[in-house]
């Protein structure tokens, strides 16, 4: 065995391969040191964990929530809203959660709790700890927690030997996602907040910002700018559960923010059966929203409605050559989708070539641009030109 | 038949007359064995119908030491069952254990496909109730989950054990809670740095298993190189059994090394490889002869298949109804697995390939090999003549010699090529450089316990306090543990060359499919705009290489030139970290740049090669940042004045030869494979003014060969001059200076002589 000496050589290698090693310049810090935060509520619940509880007003004001939100309809006293800080963004096993924060609503009040790992030995009775309050939730809300929050929660129980169920998990992402990424840039909490909640954060920190602070923290033993990871926590909690309310509000068409897809609202509603859904996206149509009129089509098609989805297409199809919005998937441009409808409607339904044909004629005179492949369509064109032959000929015959 | 072909070839006086030696390997008969009494019957039931009835000695050995708990190394050669051979304990011992499980690993993507592909044949499609999986870049999301939790057999590569697996161990949970066996396929392929990281995998791999309370099992299987057993055993670091006596049986073997005949006599010129390959290839097709062409590069691949498609093409009957496909690398797997099937189920008569089949991928048996051009290694020359004969039956190689040096050498010295033990694999898994980022990956693994022995026989108690200055790991609580926010295995690459393919997309006519892929640093040689590129025979003209996106755009086209792109090498100092006079020289150590341009292509007719056009090329150059070890004879040194004593025609030929010597001598002190290290001399060098030989890593950022040269020059340059005055060559040959070039204007003095005559009176 060679000796092992560490080579200035090896020391920009390492470098090369790391920008931010330079940067970081180690000093020891005690344990002791560590076991102390200045900052306001904590207490030591162990060793290495530290605890606080906030109680704040309940912004979600009421007894039940709709069942999209609650399937199994567990007491709203048993949903467990959860967010982590973790020391990286991978899901690998070096990701250490140092931070955890819950909410729960008792009553008129929202609970809000806070677990905090002052250092890497403690991780065990903080997961204890943490354990605990899992075991007793009945529903757990999250955000982006199923891809995120709980595969770094199980692994870390799975390295200490532990175990933890998060099934019953209502993400809200896929929620967010599906009202508002038509009309927002980006689905971060943050941005949701912003842009739907309202909510204008003072002092934030950015998210890549939490690691590096937690290891500063380590290093010099100094809570520096901890407390703004701990206020960032405790706003992504109370967001969480603004949000679930707000969602409520939604679903049962009592408050419905200005930038939510309307199109997506009644295609879901619709999916569930409910007749609300036809009616939001008619209103919605009616308003300019081509989407939700070619959503409607759609469901009309499916229901052999056909005398409200050729008033659909019919609308669709003579109204506006610009694209609903740029950068829309081609499916979307409607005059083109309503002209093939109405001339598959005519061909096979009616058995009208001729008015199949003026459908065809319209898409391929120019006045709609062909976006998708046109031998689909000059395929049709052809065949219902042979239609209509043989039967000019049968007529003369 | 063949013999009837082999008969006809000694009467040919033209063709005998091109040969320079004949080598014949006797028949061998093969060694059976019944089949255990345990063997699953449903194995059983699968292998009969595949036609095996009994097992071949080396297959019953592997079964009996594995099923008895021992680690081991099978080498035998091609097509002598080896897979069979682990295949068999293993999966008889998850049929009788429910919860045991078993990784594959493999070198490369293609091989882990094969290998599933061969295991259902086993399995019975599904029949037999063992889940396999293959676990790799292209696994879709969707059935990930399926194989962590499901997959009794996982076929990887190291890349994704590293990148994928092991940092996500938890997920793997079950996985590893019952990980019995490894199967290292094709072991050989790890040799020096990639080597040197794969160990370290092992001892990561080993770690978490331990945590989940396991130890597993090793089965490795190599092809013939000088030293499997300590290969393997350095890989694994544990003892482990040799499995080598073969008891396949083989038949007669005619083994030719061919040398184009002179166009030429007086300059030397000799017929080019690639129309002779194709000559003889076609000779042997028409004769009903299974017959594989090994060419050296894609280029000529596909140039040597469409030759020989071209010359089948003037006979009637539907071109005899010989099928002849070309294989390398890039091709879509699709392609692949059918060129394969093809081969196996006797639909393709002829293949042309790259090394890309000198690998395990099973392709049947053969009837004869074509090596067009020397491969590069011996070892590799016996894979690939290895390819042709199946059991029991006569086979065929024929070694061609191109105007290399090298290959020259082999085909004037027989006795060098046929007594020469096959290339010896090292590895230096404690290499610091290498040990520091593979522990910097074990540490987001799981933490480092004070004692916990990473190294056997060692510690890594003063690397960690290292990672802990640089604040990557945190000691505390008597434990290191990770404390950075980067995930390191992703950069941390076990290659030099970064993944990351280009995908070759065609745009005729409104098209847009994707025919191939290929891999960065190539497509800067290959499919620079306006390039043609060959593909299983048909002609595309690439439109445009978009690196950025990493895609090229190419549409089909039909000329009569192919391009070939010419690449010029130059290496910049960047930064001098010590110069000091050592040994009667001076040495440098620092960073440089290694920059690989093309920025020409040639147009080259087919059939006849010769040169039709020109074009320009604009790209920017493949540039890598390494470190270099860099001998200068500077003024005043002992070095320099042996250099000024050799007469002024010597002087290129010595450094140059000296280059080589380097080449051949470092890898054996350095741990490394060859390929892990380049070496460029200069008569006068522009920065340092006098002559001089760089010797560099040609991994990125370096692997800590060049601070290892450093540490063992005094050796490296004892053990040059003692190769060299040792050898008993005349001239030079490949395994010291290198050969010398006989035709073309030779060199009126002896090479080797000189090489000598420089070092005695350096030394002294």
């Amino acid at each position: 065995m060679k000796p092992l000496r560490p080579m200035r050589s090896l020391h920009r290698h390492l470098g090369y391969l790391d920008e931010t090693v330079q940067e970081k310049k180690s000093s020891k810090t005690s344990l002791q040191n560590l076991a102390f935060l200045h900052s306001e509520g904590w207490s030591r619940v162990g060793e290495y964990t530290f605890h606080r509880k906030i109680v704040l007003d309940n912004p979600l004001n009421r007894y039940t929530v709709t069942e999209e939100l609650n399937p199994d309809g567990c007491p709203l006293s048993d949903v467990l809203f959860f967010d982590t800080e973790t020391t990286g963004l991978s899901a690998g096993a070096g990701n250490l959660i140092f931070l955890l924060g819950f909410a729960r609503i008792k009553g008129n009040t929202l609970e809000c709790e806070q677990l905090f790992l002052s250092d890497y030995p403690g991780e065990n009775e903080f997961l204890i700890l943490v354990q605990q309050r899992l075991n007793e939730a009945g529903l757990f809300v999250s955000y982006n927690g199923k891809s995120f929050d709980s595969h770094i929660l199980r692994m870390r129980f799975i390295l200490n030997g532990m175990h933890c169920d998060l099934e019953h998990q209502n993400d809200l992402l896929y929620w967010a996602r599906r009202f508002w990424r038509r009309h927002l840039k980006d689905c971060s909490l943050a941005n949701i907040e912003r842009e739907i909640l309202g909510i204008h954060r003072t002092l934030d920190i950015p998210g890549v910002e939490v690691p590096v602070i937690y290891f500063e923290y380590l290093r010099t033993g100094r809570e520096g700018r901890l407390p703004f990871v701990f206020a960032h926590n405790l706003q992504d909690i109370i967001s969480l559960v603004k949000l679930f309310a707000l969602l409520d509000q939604i679903l049962k068409e009592e408050k419905i923010p200005e930038k939510t897809d309307m199109a997506a609202l009644g295609s879901y509603l619709m999916s569930k059966n409910d007749p609300r859904g036809a009616e939001i996206l008619e209103e919605s149509f009616a308003g300019g929203d081509k989407k939700s009129g070619i959503i409607l089509g759609l469901f009309y098609k499916r229901a052999g409605k056909w005398y409200e989805a050729v008033r659909l297409w019919k609308d669709m199809a003579v109204s506006g050559s610009v694209l609903d919005q740029p950068g829309s998937s081609p499916s979307y441009y409607e005059p083109l989708y309503a002209c093939i409808e109405l001339a598959k409607y005519y061909e096979h339904r009616r058995k009208d070539p001729g008015e199949a044909l003026f459908w065809v004629h319209k898409i391929l005179s120019g006045n709609i641009p062909c976006i998708t492949d046109s031998t689909d369509l000059s395929k049709r064109k052809q065949r219902l030109e042979g239609k209509l032959k043989r039967r000019f000929k049968s007529d003369n015959n | 038949m063949l013999s009837d072909v082999i008969e006809s070839l000694r009467k040919d006086k033209k063709f005998m007359s091109a040969v320079s030696h004949w080598e014949v390997l006797p028949a061998r008969e093969g060694c059976y064995v019944d089949f255990p009494e345990e063997i699953d019957s449903r194995i059983m039931a699968s292998l009969r119908k595949k036609g095996i009835e009994r097992l071949f000695s080396h297959q019953f050995q592997t079964y009996r030491k594995v099923r008895e708990g021992k680690n081991v190394v099978v080498v035998t050669p091609t097509a002598s069952g080896k897979t069979l051979a682990y295949n068999l304990p293993v999966l008889q011992t998850l049929l009788e254990e429910p919860d045991a499980r078993a990784m594959y690993l493999f070198p490369t993507k293609a091989l882990s496909q094969d290998q599933q592909s061969e295991l259902n044949e086993i399995l019975l499609e599904g029949e037999v109730p063992v889940r396999i999986f293959t676990y790799d870049g292209d696994t879709p999301r969707s059935i990930r989950i399926s194989v962590r939790e499901e997959g009794r057999v996982v076929i990887t590569n190291p890349d994704m054990l590293h990148t994928g697996i092991l940092p996500n161990h938890p997920k793997w949970i079950k996985f590893f809670k019952s990980l019995k066996y490894v199967v290292i396929d094709e072991i050989h392929s790890y040799r020096g740095v990639f080597g040197s990281h794969l160990t370290n995998l092992i001892r990561r791999l080993k770690r978490i298993s331990k945590f989940y309370g396991l130890n597993p099992q090793f089965i490795c299987c190599s092809a013939t190189i000088g030293n499997p057993l300590e290969l393997a055993q350095s890989i694994i670091e544990e003892p482990a059994l040799l499995i080598d006596d073969n008891g396949s049986p083989c038949g007669e073997r005619h083994f030719i090394l061919y040398n184009p005949p002179l166009v030429d006599p007086v300059q030397g010129i000799r017929r080019g490889v690639v129309k002779e390959s194709q000559r003889l290839a076609a000779r042997l097709l028409k004769q009903g002869v299974k017959t594989i062409v090994f060419a050296r590069s894609r280029v000529r691949t596909e140039l040597i298949a469409s030759y020989i498609r071209d010359s089948l093409k003037n006979m009637f009957t539907e071109n005899c109804r010989i099928n002849v496909a070309s294989y390398r690398g890039g091709y879509l797997p699709g392609e692949r697995r059918s060129i394969e099937k093809g081969l196996r189920c006797g639909e393709i008569q002829g293949v042309v390939s790259t090394n890309a089949l000198e690998l395990g991928i099973d392709i049947g048996g053969l009837d004869a090999s074509v090596l067009a051009g020397f491969p590069g290694s011996i070892a590799s020359s016996w894979q690939q003549a290895g390819r042709a004969g199946r059991r029991n039956r006569i086979s065929l190689s024929i070694l061609m010699a191109s105007a290399s040096p090298i290959d020259q050498y082999i085909i004037r010295h027989p006795e060098y090529f046929f007594s020469q033990s096959p290339e010896s694999g090292w590895v230096d898994p404690d290499n610091i450089f290498i040990l520091t980022d593979q522990l910097k990956c074990a540490a987001f693994e799981l933490p480092f316990g004070e004692d916990e022995p990473f190294i056997p026989g060692g510690s890594v108690k003063e690397l960690l306090d290292y990672l802990e200055e640089n604040g990557v790991v945190r000691h505390t609580g008597g434990k290191w543990f990770w404390s950075d926010r980067s995930y390191p295995a992703e950069k941390v690459s076990l290659r030099s060359s970064a993944p990351g393919n280009i995908v070759i997309v065609n745009t005729t006519r409104g098209k847009n499919n994707v025919i191939g892929e290929m891999d960065k640093p190539s497509a800067k040689l290959l499919l620079y705009d306006e390039a043609l590129y060959l593909h299983r025979g048909d002609q595309y003209i690439v439109k445009k290489l978009d690196l950025e996106n990493q895609h090229c755009y190419v549409e089909e086209t039909n000329v009569n030139y192919y391009t070939d792109s010419i690449v010029k090498t130059d290496i910049k100092l960047l930064e001098q970290d010590s110069r000091e006079k050592q040994m009667g020289m001076e040495i440098v150590i620092g960073d440089i740049l290694v920059r690989t341009q093309t920025s020409k292509y040639k147009k080259l007719k087919f059939g006849t090669h010769e040169n039709v056009g020109y074009g320009e090329i604009d790209l920017a150059p493949e540039e890598m940042h390494t470190r270099s070890v860099i001998l200068l004879f500077s003024p005043a040194t002992r070095a320099e004045a042996s250099f000024l004593n050799l007469k002024e025609e010597e002087r290129p030929v010595v450094i140059q030869r000296l280059g080589t010597l380097i080449k051949n001598v470092a890898p054996v002190f350095l741990l490394c494979d060859s390929r892990d290290i380049g070496v460029s001399e200069r008569i006068k060098d522009t920065h340092f003014d006098c002559p001089s030989i760089y010797i560099y890593d040609t991994y990125p950022g370096g692997t800590g060969l060049s601070e290892g040269f450093l540490q063992n020059s005094q050796a490296i340059i004892q053990g040059a001059f003692e190769l060299v005055s040792g050898c008993s060559c005349a001239r030079g040959c490949p395994s010291c200076i290198g050969p010398t070039e006989r035709a073309a204007g030779a060199v009126s003095f002896n090479a080797r002589q000189s090489v000598l005559q420089f070092l005695s009176r350096w030394k002294t």
